[in-house]
C-alpha cells in the first residue's frame, strides 16, 4: 500500500536527520534574563581565529523600511567580509515591511527550509517565540537583535538595546533640560507597537520619580509620520502656551522639531528624541532637538552574525543572554563622534 | 423592389444577430415611411427588442443592412444612433434615478456656455417638453421620486426633445393606466403630424390597432408579415404572431367556497377606509387607475408596510401581519409589480430564484438541501413551461415572461392559500399571458384564492369573478360578475360616478 | 427670481443664490450644522481653540486629505473606489524629491511628480474601464505598486536601505508650508480647489456625466454618455490631485518620507461618506466631503487640546462615520 510505503520513508528520512543532528555537541546558551550593559567588545567583536571545517551560511533579517536601518545594514554587511575568509557567508535578508511577527515568522521559516545553518532576527512581538522556538529545536541557534519578545524563548542572545531603559534615560534628561518643573507633551510612535510603548513607560516612570513637577499634557501617536507630528506639535504649543518639551518615542521627530522651530520656540521647548537619522541630525545642528538617544545600530548588525559564528566554530557563549547597547546621549556639542551626513 | 424607396425612413433588411450560438434574429426585415406609425409584435424572444437595440445602437449586428435616411449605416454607440436622428425608448426604463428631470432629458447632449451649463434655459425647455406629453411637475424632481408611469413620460419628453425623425417606443405603454395611454396616443398623433415617425412595439394587440399604420410581426427572431392595421382584426395579428388563436374569455368558476378573507375600513399611507371579501377560490381583480392605492392596499395586507387602521379577518380569526415572513407562514403569497427590483436576483439562477422563500424549508442541518431544491424547482420549472437552457441559467438572461413565471414559480412553491399578483402580466407577451392565465385559473379551481391587480381592461374582464374598483386610495365600486364591463369600471375608476369626493 | 418652481424645492441653479443652495443641499447641511457645533463646544472648551492660528492649524493639518478627498468624492460618485491615494501621494511625492535632489529645475520636477500622479491615475482608469477589473481590486493593487515604488525612487532598485530624501527648494517648501500673512498657502490652494471643482460637477456637461454615471450606468450609456470617458477622468483627476497632496506633504517639512500618506486611503474615504456621499454612487458633494474632512481634523485636535486620552479619539471618529450615515438613510427613510 501506499500508505505504508511513505511510513517506511518518514522513518529512513527521520532517522538520517537524527543522524546529521545529532553530529555536533554545542554548549548551552547563558540564562534567557542575564544581562550586560554595553560589553566593552560591542560593534567591535572579533571572529575566532578558527576556520570552519565546513562551509556555514548565517542568515540576518533584517529590515529596509526606514533610514535607521542603513548602518544596522552596512554593519551587517561588514561581519560578512569579516566571517567570508573563515569558510562563512553571511547573507542580509530584508524580510518585508514591518516588524510584526506575519513577516519576521515566515522569514525564519524560510531560513530554516533554506538550510542556514544560524539565523540572526528582528523579534517584534510575543508571536515570534514559537517561530524561533521551533527553529532552535531543529539545531539551529537563533539570536536576535534590534527588539525582543518579552516572554521566553530559546534564542541564543540579543543585541540591542533596553528600551524601557532608554525611555528612563531620556525621561531623566527631559528632568534636567527643564528644571524638574513644566509641562511635557508626548508624541508616540503606534500604541500598538511595543518597543515605542516601552520608552514610553520608561520616560514616564523617570519622571514620576526624578521630576514628579513635571506635568504630562498630552500623549498622541503621530504613526511614525512628519506631517502629523508637524501637527500635534503646533497642536501642543496652542493648546499650552507655557509648554516646555515634547518627547518623541519613535520616528517622524523632525516634524515635532520643525513645528517649534517654525513657532520661534526652539530652546523654550526641549525635544528629546532618538536616532541618527539625517533630518534629526539636522535639527541637532541647529539646536532645535537637544538631544537625540542612539542605540547602537553597528552593534545590532555586527555582532549577532559574529557571535553566533564563535558558538558554532569556536563553542564560545555570549557572555550574557541580554548584550545592551549603549544609550549614547547625542547633542549639538558632541554630535560629530557619532554621526556625518550621509548625503 | 428597389432598396431606397423615397418615402422610406428606414429599410432593415435581412438582420441577423446571435448570443453565443443562439439565433435572436435570424434575417428580419423592417420598412418604416415618413410619417407613420408602424407597430411591431411578436412573442417573447420574436427578435424586436433585439432589433430595437441594434437601431438605437447599444448592440452590433452580425449581417444585414440597415439603410436610414437613405444611407445604408451602423451605429457602433448610441450616440451614433442618436446623432443620426433616432430615439429609443428602452423597454426596462433606463433612467438616472438620483438626478433631476431636466438632467435625465438631456444627459449626454447638454449645451455648454462657457464651460457651464445652462442651467435656465433648459429648464425653460423641460417645462416645455414636460407640458407636451401632459406632465405638471416641478423639472427639478429626481426621477427617484416620480411614479413609474411618471417616469415613462418623462423618457418620452426626452425622444421629443432630440428633433428625431424616428422614435422607436419598445413598450411605451406597459405601465401606463388607460388615461395616460390616451395622452400618449394623443401625443403619438402629433408627431406623425409633424412627419416623425414612429415605430411602436407592443403587446396590447387593441391599442396597437388603435394606433399605427401598419403591423409588422416577428416570430422567433424572423420576419412573418406586414398588414394595414386598417383592415386586420386582433385575430389576425394573434395569428400572425403565435400561429393560434387565443382565449380572451371569462371562463365562468364554478369552484367558489366560503368567505376567507374579511377586510373592514383597512387604512394607511395611501388608501384609505378599504373593505372587501374574499371566497376561497374567488378571483378577485383590483381595477383603477395607476397610483389608485390598490398596491399600496395589498402591501399593506401582506405586512410589507404599516396598517393605520382596520380590521382584517382571515380564516375567522382576527389577524394583522407585522411583516411578510408572518403573511408568508400564515399562506399568503405575493408577486410584486416591480420584478426586477422587488422580486427577482438578477445574479443568481432560477434554481435559487425559486427556492429562496423555501430555504428555510428544505434544508438539513445547517445546509440547503440540495437535491430538495433541484427536486422544487424542477417540478415548477416543468408545469409553468419555463423556457431557458437549464434551470441554472441566470435569471438575468431571461425574457419578461419567463422572469414573471420564475417569480411566480417561487410564490406557488410556498402553497399558498390567497395569493396576490400585482399585475401579473405587466411587460411580458401574449403566449406568456395566456399561459399565465390558465394557471390562476386552474389555481382558483384547486381552491386558492387570488386578489388580482390589474390596469388592463380586458385582463380585468376575462379574469374576475367580482372586482373591486378603486380611486383616489378608496373603493369606489365592488362589482359583481354581471356588471363588469369596460364601461363601469372605467366610470368608477375615473371618479366620474360613485367615487367618493374629497 | 423667476423661475416657476412648484412644491418649495430649492431653486435650480444658474445664479449666486441657485449655486449657493445647490452647494448647501439639505445633507450637507446636516454634517455642516455637527462641524457648527462641534467648534461651539471646542470654543467653550478650551481658550485656544478659537484662536486663529489654532484655526489655520487644524485647516492646514487637513489639506492634504481635503485635496485627495475632492477627487475620491467624483470617484464614488461614479459608483467605484480609489485605495491607491494615498501610496499615489507618496510615490509622486517621492519621484519629485528624487528628482530635485538630482539636480532638475525645481518645477520640472514638480510637474513630473503630477505627471506620475495623473499617469498613475490614467493607468487605474483604463484598467477598470478597459479591461474590466473592478475598481476595488485595480486600486488595491496601485496601493501597493504605489508604495513600492515609492520606495525604489527613494533608493534605486538594488538600493541600499529605505531613506527619506531631502526637498529644499524654496517654492517647494511655500507650496506646502508657505504662508499669506497669517493664512497657511496649502489651505488656500484647498479652498481654491474645493470651490472650483464644486462649482465644475454642478454645473458642466462633464460634471453632471459623473452623476449620470453612477446613478445608473446603463442608462447613461444608452443616453450616449461615453462612460469609460467620464471614470477614466474621474480617476486621472484623483491621481493628479494626490500628486499635488504628495509634493505639498514633502514640502511642508522638507522631506519626502516613503510612508507618507499610508493609511490615508481609509482617512479620505471616511471624510467622503460622512460628508454624505454614498458608496452605491450617483451622490454626494465635494463640499460635504471637505466638512467631513474638518469634522475628523477637529475632533483630532480637540483631543489633544483638551488632553483627552487619544484611545478615544480613534474611538469618536470611528462613532462619528457611523452616525453621519445612519442619520443620513433616516434622512432618505422619512422621504420614502
Amino acid at each position: 500500500m501506499k500508505v505504508s510505503r511513505l511510513l517506511v520513508l518518514m522513518v529512513a528520512l527521520v532517522a538520517a536527520a537524527g543522524a546529521v543532528w545529532a553530529a555536533p555537541t554545542l554548549p548551552p546558551g547563558p540564562a534567557f534574563d542575564s544581562v550586560l550593559v554595553a560589553p566593552a567588545d560591542e560593534g567591535i567583536v572579533k571572529p575566532v581565529a578558527k576556520v570552519s571545517p565546513k562551509p556555514l551560511r548565517i542568515a540576518v533579517l533584517g529590515l529596509e523600511n526606514n533610514p535607521f536601518w542603513i548602518p544596522v545594514k552596512n554593519a551587517a554587511l561588514k561581519a560578512a567580509a569579516e566571517l567570508k575568509p573563515l569558510n562563512c557567508t553571511v547573507d542580509w535578508i530584508n524580510a518585508g515591511a514591518q516588524h510584526t511577527t506575519d513577516v519576521f515568522g515566515q522569514a525564519v521559516e524560510a531560513a530554516v527550509a533554506q538550510g542556514y545553518d544560524a539565523i540572526a532576527t528582528i523579534a517584534g512581538d510575543s508571536g515570534m517565540v514559537n517561530y524561533i522556538n521551533r527553529a532552535v529545536d531543529s539545531g539551529i541557534p537563533v539570536a536576535t537583535f534590534n527588539s525582543e519578545t518579552a516572554s521566553p524563548n530559546k534564542r541564543l542572545f540579543f543585541v540591542g538595546a533596553d528600551l524601557y531603559l532608554q525611555g528612563k534615560a531620556a525621561g531623566e534628561t527631559m528632568a534636567k533640560l527643564l528644571g524638574n518643573k513644566g509641562k511635557v507633551a508626548i508624541i508616540t510612535g503606534l500604541f500598538a507597537v511595543e518597543s515605542h510603548e516601552l520608552r514610553r513607560k520608561g520616560f514616564e516612570d523617570a519622571l514620576a520619580k526624578v521630576a514628579p513637577g513635571i506635568k504630562i499634557v498630552g500623549r498622541v501617536e503621530d504613526d511614525d509620520k512628519g506631517d502629523i507630528a508637524y501637527g500635534q506639535a503646533q497642536d501642543f504649543m496652542n493648546a499650552n502656551p507655557d509648554l516646555n518639551g515634547i518627547f518623541v518615542t519613535a520616528g517622524g521627530n523632525f516634524g515635532a522639531a520643525k513645528a517649534v522651530q517654525e513657532a520661534g520656540k526652539a530652546g523654550k521647548v526641549h525635544i528629546v528624541c532618538y536616532d541618527f537619522v539625517d533630518e534629526t541630525m539636522g535639527y541637532v545642528k541647529s539646536g532645535v532637538i537637544d538631544g537625540t538617544i542612539g542605540q547602537d545600530p553597528v552593534a545590532q548588525g555586527h555582532d549577532p552574525a559574529i557571535r553566533l559564528y564563535n558558538y558554532l566554530v569556536g563553542g564560545i557563549v555570549p557572555p550574557a543572554a541580554r548584550l545592551l547597547t549603549r544609550s549614547d546621549f547625542v547633542t549639538k556639542a558632541n554630535m560629530d563622534k557619532f554621526w556625518s551626513p550621509s548625503n | 423592389m428597389t432598396e431606397r424607396g423615397d418615402d422610406r425612413l428606414l429599410l432593415v433588411k435581412d438582420l441577423c444577430k446571435s448570443y453565443g450560438g443562439l439565433n435572436a434574429l435570424a434575417g428580419v426585415c423592417l420598412d418604416v415611411r415618413l410619417g407613420e406609425v408602424h407597430a411591431v409584435v411578436g412573442e417573447n424572444g420574436a427578435g424586436k427588442s433585439t432589433l430595437m437595440k441594434i437601431l438605437g445602437g447599444a448592440i452590433r449586428r452580425d449581417s444585414g443592412t440597415v439603410f436610414f435616411k437613405g444611407h445604408e449605416v451602423e451605429f457602433h454607440t448610441p450616440h451614433d444612433s442618436i446623432r443620426a436622428g433616432i430615439s429609443v425608448i428602452h423597454q426596462e426604463l433606463s433612467v438616472l434615478p438620483k438626478m433631476s428631470i431636466i438632467e435625465n432629458i438631456y444627459m449626454g447632449r447638454m449645451p455648454s456656455v462657457m464651460g457651464g451649463v445652462p442651467w435656465k434655459r433648459l429648464e425653460k425647455r423641460t417645462i416645455e417638453l414636460l407640458g407636451q406629453v401632459g406632465l405638471d411637475i416641478n423639472p427639478h424632481l429626481q426621477m427617484n421620486d416620480l411614479s413609474i408611469s411618471q417616469r415613462q413620460l418623462v423618457e418620452i419628453a426626452k425622444a421629443l426633445s432630440k428633433d428625431s425623425s424616428l422614435i422607436i417606443m419598445d413598450e411605451p405603454n406597459s405601465s401606463l393606466s388607460e388615461h395616460e395611454t390616451d395622452t400618449l396616443f394623443a401625443l403619438i398623433r402629433s408627431l406623425k403630424e409633424r412627419g416623425v415617425s414612429v415605430v411602436y412595439v407592443s403587446h396590447k394587440i387593441e391599442e396597437v390597432l388603435r394606433i399605427s399604420d401598419r403591423v409588422t410581426a416577428f416570430k422567433d427572431g424572423a420576419y412573418v408579415g406586414t398588414v394595414e392595421s386598417a383592415s386586420a382584426t386582433v385575430d389576425d395579428i394573434i395569428r400572425m404572431m403565435i400561429g393560434r388563436e387565443l382565449t380572451r374569455e371569462y371562463v365562468p368558476n364554478s369552484s367558489h367556497g366560503p368567505v376567507l378573507l374579511k377586510v373592514k375600513g383597512l387604512s394607511g399611507g395611501g388608501f384609505e377606509d378599504v373593505s372587501f371579501e374574499l371566497g376561497r377560490g374567488e378571483v378577485l381583480c383590483f381595477a383603477g387607475l395607476v397610483g389608485a392605492g390598490r398596491s399600496e392596499t395589498m402591501r399593506a395586507l401582506f405586512g410589507a408596510d404599516p396598517i393605520r387602521a382596520g380590521e382584517i379577518e382571515f380564516e375567522g380569526r382576527r389577524t394583522r401581519f407585522s411583516s411578510p415572513k408572518q403573511a408568508l407562514q400564515n399562506g399568503f403569497a405575493m408577486v410584486q409589480e416591480d420584478r426586477k427590483r422587488l422580486s427577482l436576483f438578477m445574479n443568481l439562477d432560477i434554481m435559487a430564484n425559486i427556492g429562496m422563500a423555501q430555504l428555510p424549508r428544505i434544508r438539513r442541518g445547517l445546509a440547503v438541501d440540495r437535491a430538495r431544491l433541484r427536486e422544487l424547482s424542477q417540478r415548477f420549472f416543468a408545469a409553468l413551461s419555463i423556457k431557458a437552457r437549464s434551470a441554472y441559467q441566470a435569471v438575468r438572461d431571461l425574457s419578461g415572461g419567463n422572469q414573471q413565471k420564475v417569480v411566480l414559480a417561487r410564490w406557488l412553491a410556498t402553497n399558498p392559500k390567497i395569493l396576490i399578483l400585482d399585475e401579473p402580466t405587466h411587460g411580458i407577451d401574449i403566449g406568456a399571458k395566456s399561459e399565465i392565465y390558465d394557471l390562476i385559473r386552474r389555481l382558483a379551481g384547486e381552491g386558492v384564492s387570488i386578489i388580482l391587480i390589474s390596469s388592463e381592461l380586458p385582463e380585468v374582464i376575462a379574469m374576475a369573478d367580482r372586482a373591486v374598483v378603486m380611486h383616489e386610495g378608496r373603493v369606489a365600486a365592488t362589482l359583481p360578475r354581471g356588471e363588469i364591463t369596460e364601461h363601469t369600471i372605467m366610470s368608477y375608476a375615473t371618479g366620474n360616478i360613485g367615487g367618493k369626493p374629497r | 427670481m423667476g423661475a416657476k418652481v412648484e412644491r418649495g424645492i430649492e431653486d435650480g441653479p444658474g445664479n449666486l443664490r441657485g449655486a449657493l443652495s445647490r452647494l448647501f443641499q439639505v445633507r450637507e447641511m446636516g454634517v455642516f450644522i455637527a462641524l457648527v457645533v462641534l467648534v461651539c463646544l471646542m470654543s467653550f472648551a478650551s481658550p485656544y481653540f478659537l484662536r486663529p492660528l489654532n484655526l489655520f492649524n487644524i485647516t492646514r493639518g487637513m489639506s492634504n486629505i481635503g485635496i485627495m478627498s475632492i477627487g475620491i468624492t467624483m470617484v464614488i460618485i461614479t459608483g467605484g473606489i480609489d485605495l491607491s491615494v494615498g501610496s499615489l501621494l507618496a510615490v509622486s511625492g517621492m519621484l519629485t524629491a528624487r528628482l530635485m535632489y538630482g539636480g532638475m529645475m525645481p518645477w520640472l520636477a514638480v510637474a513630473c511628480g503630477l505627471g506620475l500622479g495623473l499617469g498613475f491615475g490614467l493607468v487605474n482608469g483604463l484598467i477598470i474601464t478597459k479591461v474590466k477589473v473592478t475598481p476595488f481590486i485595480t486600486t488595491l493593487g496601485m496601493l501597493s505598486i504605489g508604495r513600492g515604488l515609492s520606495y525604489v525612487f527613494a533608493t534605486g532598485l538594488q538600493g541600499a536601505v529605505a531613506s527619506n530624501i531631502p526637498m529644499r527648494d524654496p517654492g517647494v517648501n511655500f507650496l506646502g508650508g508657505g504662508y499669506i500673512g497669517p493664512v497657511p498657502f496649502p489651505v488656500v490652494e484647498m479652498v481654491a480647489l474645493v470651490l472650483a471643482f464644486s462649482w465644475f460637477l454642478g454645473n458642466t456637461v462633464l460634471g453632471r456625466q459623473i452623476y449620470a454615471v453612477g446613478s445608473n450606468e446603463d442608462a447613461a450609456r444608452l443616453s450616449g454618455v461615453n462612460v469609460d470617458r467620464v471614470k477614466i477622468f474621474s480617476y486621472a483627476t484623483t491621481g493628479i490631485l494626490c500628486g499635488l497632496a504628495g509634493i505639498m506633504s514633502g514640502g511642508l517639512l522638507s522631506t519626502a518620507a516613503t510612508n507618507a500618506g499610508e493609511g490615508n486611503e481609509l482617512d479620505v474615504i471616511a471624510a467622503v461618506v460622512i460628508g454624505g456621499t454614498s458608496l452605491a454612487g450617483g451622490e454626494g458633494s465635494i463640499i460635504g466631503a471637505v466638512i467631513g474632512a474638518a469634522i475628523m481634523a477637529v475632533i483630532r485636535n480637540a483631543f489633544v487640546m483638551l488632553h483627552l486620552p487619544v484611545f478615544l479619539q480613534t474611538i469618536s471618529i470611528g462613532v462619528v462615520i457611523i452616525l453621519a450615515v445612519a442619520f443620513d438613510s433616516l434622512r432618505r427613510g422619512k422621504r420614502r
